[in-house]
């Protein structure tokens, strides 16, 4: 069995008498990715500071590697990791400059450092980057940066505050690569992100948190589908997550889960995670003629009042679930059994 | 003779006696930068440790201490000289030092006058320093001393401009090289001039005035103008550099 590189009993953290984390108890493995989900304000960046030492908890233990952070070398248990901050901060200077501030401040040789920086800059992808002053980098070369600056003195862990938060779509790829490549090499790494998609796509487990108190800890599949209370089912389960087999043909995904065959643009073959966002299906009572690739026959199985929106659950093989505005439903006349279309375009359908 | 040339008069003679090398005119010069230069220094050196020591430290009292960092600040020079005179003079504390009258004592007392502007100010820079930097610092593996010293990179357009302000306010005091100084040259016979020893800019346009020297007045007064002018040149690109940043 592998050993626990973090280990959290009992912690708790107040900030200006507001309980902002109640009785956290977690461990993390050595070299898995381990993801802090919930919603903003849920905790989850406090969980990475106390962890980094940047704050105190209010009560409660923590250990790396079984040492006891109240230990008295806290300098050299602080110095093998690091914390990504979800909006990076740059020092004045260049890129160089800042990859090598971590090898600096340990005393490593010059000529080490600059092997080691060119190494770093090399895995991200921005080697002729080192002269260019920090301040000229647009936000994916700043995170680039960020992730060279931080893995340039080989830490055993890496916590990564959102680390896509502030992205463009394909600099989340791009960043989500990085994160996987980092952690063949065996680097643990704990990671917050209110994102399920990034969860489910990245982590080997998930720790759902809301409002200070983590809900459930466990694989990605095992949360999707036992839930252990309403908050969690609720935090998550407004999704459609299945699993299917991928073959492309003509440049187009098909998918097949169970006997149905969705259409999809990615490129992944093989055994495939797919999430379709219950917003993005259009529920209709005929057959619609539209750009869709995504058309399916099926009946309501389940509706549930969420407000505004109305959750109606279609049976086309699979469930889906759907979203429908209030007044939408009303004008469809929906009601349990009631035959329906539902459609989705193939860039809606999520390939992990 | 009119009033217009007299002035032209007193203009003309002032810049003969600063182009043609015054030993008087520039002996009062080198009093002031060498008295006002080593005053900075040693300010600037005590203000941003000051500064650094309370910005990285919380503790009780500490607002009361800014508080009271920047009501020095407004310290009126007269004041800070008469302590100074007090402490120095032969009768005060410190009167066995025998600095009363020298230098020292006028480097002592604009120490006072300008230690509190130049940690205020850094204060000021060092707080502005974004909090993401130095988290990043701390968690790539800063110690304190560390951290001190990226902060203070990060600061430094605003550590300068700090410095800047307590020199344009020491070259510029009267009051207190006045009371600790004693405004005094000597006669020098050799070179047939009076040499400065506590003269200063200042003091010296008070005395030349009030003597009816007006030629040497406005010779000094355009000299000190001129260093004005280039501490707040040197201000103005600083503090433009670090609102850039």
């Amino acid at each position: 069995m592998k050993k626990n590189i973090i280990e959290i009993s009992n912690l708790n953290k107040n900030y200006d008498g507001k309980q902002v984390l109640k009785n956290i108890n977690l461990n993390v493995t050595e070299g898995e990715i381990f993801a802090v989900i919930g919603p903003s304000g849920a905790g989850k960046t406090t969980i990475l500071r106390i962890i980094n030492m940047l704050d105190k908890p209010t009560s409660g233990k923590i250990f790396f590697n079984n040492r006891d952070y109240n230990n008295r070398n806290r300098l050299k248990t602080r110095r093998k990791m690091v914390l990504l901050f979800q909006d990076t901060g740059v020092m004045s200077g260049s890129v160089y400059d800042n990859v090598s501030y971590g090898l600096k401040i340990r005393g490593v040789d010059k000529t080490e450092i600059k092997e080691k920086v060119a190494n770093a800059l090399r895995e991200m992808g921005i080697e002729s980057y080192g002269k260019r002053d920090v301040k000229t980098l647009s936000g994916g070369e700043k995170q680039r940066m960020a992730f060279a600056r931080a893995t340039v003195f080989n830490p055993e862990l890496i916590l990564l505050d959102e680390p896509t938060a502030n992205l463009d779509p394909k600099n989340v790829g791009v960043v989500e690569k990085i994160i996987k490549k980092i952690n063949k090499s065996n680097t643990t790494i704990i990671m917050s992100t209110h994102r399920f998609e990034e969860a489910i796509s990245l982590a080997d487990r998930i720790a759902v948190i809301c409002r200070g108190e983590i809900l459930q800890v466990g694989a990605p599949e095992e949360i999707f589908r036992k839930p252990t209370s309403k908050q969690v089912a609720e935090f998550i389960g407004l999704e459609n997550l299945f699993e299917g087999v991928s073959t492309i043909k003509e440049g187009i995904s098909e998918i097949y889960i169970n006997k149905i065959k969705v259409y999809a643009t990615s490129g992944k073959e093989g055994k495939v995670k797919v999430v379709i966002h219950p917003e993005d299906v259009i529920v209709s009572r005929e057959k619609i003629v539209s750009s869709a690739r995504n058309t399916f026959k099926g009946k309501i199985v389940e509706i549930s009042d969420k407000g505004v929106l109305v959750k109606v659950v279609v049976d086309v093989g699979i469930p889906i679930i759907t979203l429908v505005m209030r007044r939408s439903f009303e004008e469809l006349n929906l009601n349990i059994n009631s035959k329906v279309y539902v459609s989705f375009k193939m860039s809606c359908v999520h390939v992990f | 003779m009119g009033s217009a040339d007299f002035l032209v008069e007193g203009a003309v003679k002032a810049l003969e006696l600063i182009f043609s090398g015054d030993t008087y005119v520039w002996s009062i010069v080198a009093v002031s930068l060498e008295v006002s230069g080593s005053a900075v220094l040693l300010a600037a050196i005590t203000g941003i440790l000051l500064a650094l020591l309370l910005s990285f430290t919380a503790f009780k009292g500490k607002s009361i201490i800014i508080a009271f960092i920047n009501a020095g600040m407004g310290t009126p020079p007269v004041v800070a000289g008469l302590f100074v005179f007090l402490m120095l003079v032969s009768a005060g504390p410190f009167g066995f030092l025998k600095w009363i009258f020298t230098p020292q004592a006028m480097i002592i007392a604009q120490f006072f006058l300008v230690t509190p502007i130049i940690t205020g100010i850094s204060i000021a820079a060092i707080e502005a320093v974004d909090s993401r930097i130095k988290d990043t610092a701390y968690t790539l593996g800063a110690k304190t001393l560390d951290l001190a010293v990226v902060v203070v990179r990060e600061a430094r357009f605003g550590i300068i401009t700090a410095v800047l302000a307590g020199f344009g306010r020491a070259i510029a005091e009267v009051g207190a090289i006045y009371i600790a100084g004693g405004n005094i040259a000597f006669w020098d016979a050799e070179l047939d001039t009076y040499t400065s020893y506590t003269r200063t800019l200042t003091t010296a346009i008070v005395l030349e005035t009030s003597k009816g020297e007006v030629s040497t007045s406005i010779a000094l007064g355009i000299i000190i103008l001129g260093i004005a002018l280039i501490v707040n040149l040197m201000t103005n690109f600083f503090q433009g550099k670090s609102k850039y940043r």
